[in-house]
């Protein structure tokens, strides 16, 4: 009898779940003059969608503003989201590790999925780098911190918005044109100051800022990893005291938000002063009323890193 | 040693774990007698949500986490008190409330993951001046406190009806310690974190229990090995770069496993050579 009972049940289920998932991979085609719906992961993939798309898309960010986004993972409000979305961006190289579960799932689907970071030139973790513990097979995700890597995924980013909605295609290139020649404008930038730049080597809290290091030929180091792990243990943290003190360090970097009691702990002990170097992952919320950019953090960005390596 | 106070910061957090490790155990006697170790686990959880509170409010986290444990000691006692709940379950009640309200305004905030981690296992590295001012204004009340009624909990810890029936205080002198042990704990928390507060409290006085032979002993010497494991700690961890708040409590558990172990030995060593019965390591609690 019971017996039965629990094999009715799981024809039950299984007839549920078919026809869920055949309610899931029903998509919709968009009417015309209706936006496309456009999910992205980190800010600076949800600003350029923005910034290719105009008035022609809906961008959902899916990180909300303010949280850690190296331990963000979607709840039930944000796979609703997704599942409007007729395109999905993630950043890959190990940013999102939930993305590529979804990413089959909304493939699947009928949604364009781009991985933004996949075959750019990434750096491995754990590479010479002070602070940082070795991760085999690994790589920084942090590639958009780069704004030559920036123009490729900008690309990347349009060639998606033109293949789910290939009436506005033309549209879709020319403003991603428009928005890259700004970033090699902001790349240019980038390299003039850097010349002038007296020292090499920033300390900053989280080894986020890898590539843009490897792009201006500047050295990283950092008191917590990649992936924002974590406090140093003694030995780790003399070595940078050490090393700030030799060098004669002037300006320990962190970022925005709460986690900056390391820095300013270092900062005080080799008499430096801390200023904000942006990673870019998210935004606070402060940040996103202020109509912060990609552009317009990475210009804060060069000012301060100005500020600490030139003189 | 001479290259460990070379640095400001690692002599600021060897001040700041010789205060906790002196605080720790001469508060934590009274609680390891008055069967009550777990209470130091329940009041850092308590102070976390503190700390929490005070990142999503934008406060000094000091003095919020620091009224936080004041608030949850007194809540703690009373709960005991009132006899309606079992001791040990009001400190359930009152761990896990406060680490669920910290693990949610934690999530408020951004960055606050990797300060969670600082609270959970303490933050030694980053111990500033003003810190070190608090812990040690902190330090000073309670060891004034105990030492000045020191009398008066020792009798409490052994038969607190009878303490009552004697005059004393018994209500105030419990809130009072209970105010104390948070102090304790709130030290504490930034040497070795939430997690690990309790080790701190408990496992040097165990080991103390093993050779002392009168109360009076084994309060000094809890309070010297607490000195002594959380300096050792500190300094070891300096050398081997591991965590410094795990460092020291593995240093504490290892001090007992030696004091068990020579205990032991010499028990058997003397029952061995006269024949007699042994004598009770642990007669004096």
């Amino acid at each position: 009898m019971r017996g039965t009972v629990w094999v009715a049940a799981l024809f039950l289920a299984a007839v549920l779940l078919l026809a869920f998932a055949s309610g899931c991979r029903a998509q919709k085609p968009a009417p015309a003059g209706e936006k496309l719906v456009v999910a992205a992961t980190v800010f600076p993939l949800y600003d350029f969608a923005r910034q290719v798309g105009g008035e022609h898309v809906e961008v959902i960010g899916l990180l909300p503003p303010g949280v850690e986004a190296h331990h963000w993972e979607p709840g039930p409000q944000d796979a609703l989201n997704l599942r409007r979305a007729r395109v999905f961006i993630y950043n890959g190289a190990g940013m999102e590790p939930w993305a590529e579960k979804y990413a089959g799932n909304l493939a699947a689907g009928g949604a364009v999925v781009v991985e933004a970071s996949r075959g750019l030139d990434l750096l491995p973790v754990g590479e010479g780098e002070d602070g940082d513990h070795a991760h085999p097979g690994s790589f920084d995700p942090h590639a958009w911190l780069d704004p030559v890597l920036a123009c490729e995924m900008v690309r990347r980013v349009a060639e998606a918005l033109a293949a789910a909605d290939p009436e506005r295609a033309a549209a879709y290139r020319q403003r991603a044109a428009d928005y890259t020649a700004q970033l090699e404008q902001l790349d240019r930038e980038f390299r003039e100051r850097s010349r002038k730049f007296a020292r090499r080597e920033f300390v900053t809290s989280h080894a986020a800022f890898g590539y843009l290091a490897r792009r201006y030929g500047l050295r990283q180091l950092s008191l917590a990893g990649v992936y924002a792990e974590g406090e140093p243990d003694p030995v780790t943290f003399r070595r940078l005291v050490d090393f700030c003190r030799r060098e004669g360090i002037k300006y320990v970097f962190y970022e925005p938000g709460a986690g900056s009691r390391m820095a300013e702990a270092l900062a005080r002990e080799v008499g430096a002063r801390t200023l904000v170097l942006h990673p870019l992952e998210t935004l606070t919320p402060q940040e996103m009323a202020r109509g912060e950019t990609y552009l317009s953090l990475m210009r804060q960005n060069m000012a301060n890193l100005s500020l600490a390596l030139e003189e | 040693m001479r290259d460990i106070l070379a640095y400001d910061f690692l002599a600021r957090a060897l001040a700041a774990s010789l205060l906790a490790g002196a605080l720790c155990p001469a508060a934590g006697v009274y609680l390891v007698l008055r069967r009550l170790a777990f209470l130091a686990d329940a009041l850092a959880h308590v102070s976390l949500a503190g700390s929490g509170l005070g990142l999503v409010l934008g406060l000094p986290p000091s003095p919020c986490t620091f009224s936080f444990v004041l608030l949850g000691a007194l809540v703690v006692e009373r709960l005991r008190a009132a006899g309606r709940v079992f001791g040990e379950a009001a400190l359930v009640l009152v761990m896990s409330t406060s680490l669920a309200l910290a693990l949610v305004l934690f999530g408020l905030v951004r960055g606050a993951g990797q300060e969670l981690g600082s609270y959970l296992f303490g933050s030694l590295l980053t111990v500033a001046p003003g810190d070190l001012k608090a812990m040690l204004a902190a330090a000073t009340l309670v060891a004034a406190f105990l030492l000045f009624f020191a009398k008066e909990l020792y009798f409490i810890s052994f038969d607190e009806e009878c303490a009552r029936a004697a005059g004393l205080p018994v209500g105030r002198l419990n809130a009072a310690f209970m105010l104390a042990v948070a102090l304790a704990v709130f030290v504490a928390m930034k040497v070795i974190g939430a997690l690990l507060v309790s080790a701190l409290m408990v496992v040097p006085v165990l080991t103390a229990q093993l050779l002392a032979g009168s109360f009076r002993q084994l309060f000094w010497l809890s309070l010297a090995l607490g000195v002594a494991v959380s300096g050792g700690g500190l300094v070891l961890s300096c050398y081997l770069g591991t965590a410094p708040g795990g460092t020291i409590v593995l240093v504490a558990a290892a001090a007992f496993v030696l004091a068990q172990a020579g205990t032991a030995g010499a028990r058997a060593l003397r029952g061995f050579g006269q024949g007699a019965a042994p004598r009770g390591a642990r007669r004096a609690i």
